[in-house]
């Protein structure tokens, strides 16, 4: 008599684990490989509009809507105040001397060597101050421009240094400007809910070619 | 020598005690003991282990598949750094510009040529450039690097044409392809742009690219009109 069969009775043969270990080994690698070209640092966007080609309009049109652009040259930034009643207006913001400041060291105990750069803090607080006059209080646009060779580092600074309000509305070097919290206000959303927001200076950015 | 398999060690000192077992008996039952310990230790599960990998499997994969600007840094790219807070969305056409190349949809569609002192720029030259921000003082900071397209790849070949022939060519072929996929879908096309370029990318090619983009486009069914810059978060 043949003996009666296991699954018949409900049960089911005991096959043990299986053997995860290839499995493991696969995931090893893999893991390790993913890890390593994963993002660990926080890539966002900052908007633009379309370039308008011809530049800003010149100095002698004297249209009622105040324009404001910064043109970055070689050695400087050049602050042009166009439009209005008023004649058009340039204010210049030279490259400055500033010391090598590495991240752990506080600005205060900083003591590394000269090196010039663009006064990304004179150029805020310029900026800061134009926002502050009746003139700029509503207008959100700023025009940005650049000479060819200046690189987008540069651009991407510049922006930062008119889109933003920070804490402070000037700050003495590149060290401490550069570690500034931006300024925070609350404000209320659509829906009618108090929120709290970065202070924005100029928010919308266009670009122009010269 | 048997009958003694079953007994503990100690029974086994015990019993030597009395004078019937010799020390090598208990010796050899202690390393059986011993031996049986270690292999029920060796019994580990990696169940609970291979759950865990599974999911951080699982998260990894979907992590660097869905970013269109998961880009990984190298000696030719470099992000900017800046304080700007808006996420990227999605829905975008992503251009990468690199130092060597400018790719679009993986694939490099044009060669970017870099010059400094009138030679060709190497990996050293550029790794050496990436360190300018820690080492402003560092000799190469003083050159000036120039990046650009070459004049064959321009329009009608003039090398101050802000069109870049073969780049309009392949962007015009993927809006055509995106906005055959958005009306098949029912959506609008959104003629988004996000420019993912390296730090060192001078503002002049920067403008060729999104005048390039700006010229592609479907009559009545819009083009590619809204520009966003990929930059890396700063701190403050």
């Amino acid at each position: 008599m043949a003996s009666p069969s296991k699954r018949g009775h409900g049960g089911f043969e005991d096959l043990g684990d299986p053997d995860l270990v290839p499995i493991m080994s696969i995931m090893c690698i893999l893991i390790p490989m993913l890890i390593y070209s994963f993002v660990l640092y926080e890539v966002k966007v900052q908007e633009i509009s379309l370039p308008k080609f011809g530049g800003p309009s010149t100095s002698n049109s004297k249209s009622k809507v105040l324009n404001l652009a910064i043109l970055v040259a070689k050695d400087q930034h050049i602050i042009k105040i166009q439009g209005g009643e008023k004649e058009a207006k340039e204010i210049t913001v030279k490259k400055k001397k500033f010391r090598v400041c590495p991240a752990e060291v506080p600005c205060e105990e900083c003591a590394g060597e000269e090196y010039e750069d663009y006064d990304f803090p004179g150029l805020y607080a310029e900026v800061a101050k134009l926002k502050d006059s009746k003139a700029f209080a509503e207008v959100d646009s700023i025009n940005i421009g650049a000479d060819d060779t200046v690189p987008w580092r540069v651009m991407a600074r510049t922006i930062d240094s008119v889109r933003a309000r920070l804490e402070k509305p000037n700050y003495p070097d590149l060290c401490t400007y550069s570690r500034a919290k931006p300024l925070r206000v609350k404000t209320t959303d659509a829906d009618g809910k108090e929120v709290t927001t970065a202070a924005e200076m100029f928010p919308k950015i266009v670009f122009v070619m010269l | 020598m048997a009958e003694n398999k079953d007994l503990s060690p100690d029974e086994i000192a015990g019993q030597g005690k009395t004078g019937a077992v010799d020390e090598a008996k208990v010796e050899d039952a202690q390393e059986r003991r011993k031996k049986r310990l270690y292999d029920e230790k060796l019994q580990l599960s990696i169940t609970s282990l291979m759950d865990i990998m599974t999911i951080l499997l699982f998260f990894l994969i979907i992590s660097s598949t869905t970013d269109p600007l998961n880009v990984i840094q190298t000696a030719a790219m470099q992000f900017a750094t800046s304080t700007a807070d808006v996420s990227p969305k999605d829905d975008s056409i992503p251009i990468l510009i690199t130092r060597r190349h400018i790719v679009l949809d993986n694939k490099p569609v044009v060669a970017v040529s870099c010059t400094v002192d009138k030679a060709e720029c190497t990996d050293q030259d550029f790794e050496r450039l990436n360190q300018c921000e820690v080492k402003p003082l560092d000799e190469v900071c003083k050159k000036e690097f120039r990046f650009e397209v070459d004049k064959q790849d321009k329009e009608k070949s003039d090398p101050n044409s802000l069109v870049i022939e073969p780049l309009r060519k392949e962007l015009d072929r993927l809006v055509k392809q995106q906005i055959a996929e958005d009306e098949a879908l029912g959506r609008k096309f959104k003629g988004v742009v996000t420019l993912i370029a390296d730090k060192e990318i001078p503002f002049r090619l920067l403008m060729e690219v999104i005048y390039t983009a700006g010229k592609v486009g479907v009559k009545g069914k819009g083009g590619l009109s809204q520009f966003r810059f990929a930059i890396m978060k700063t701190g403050s």
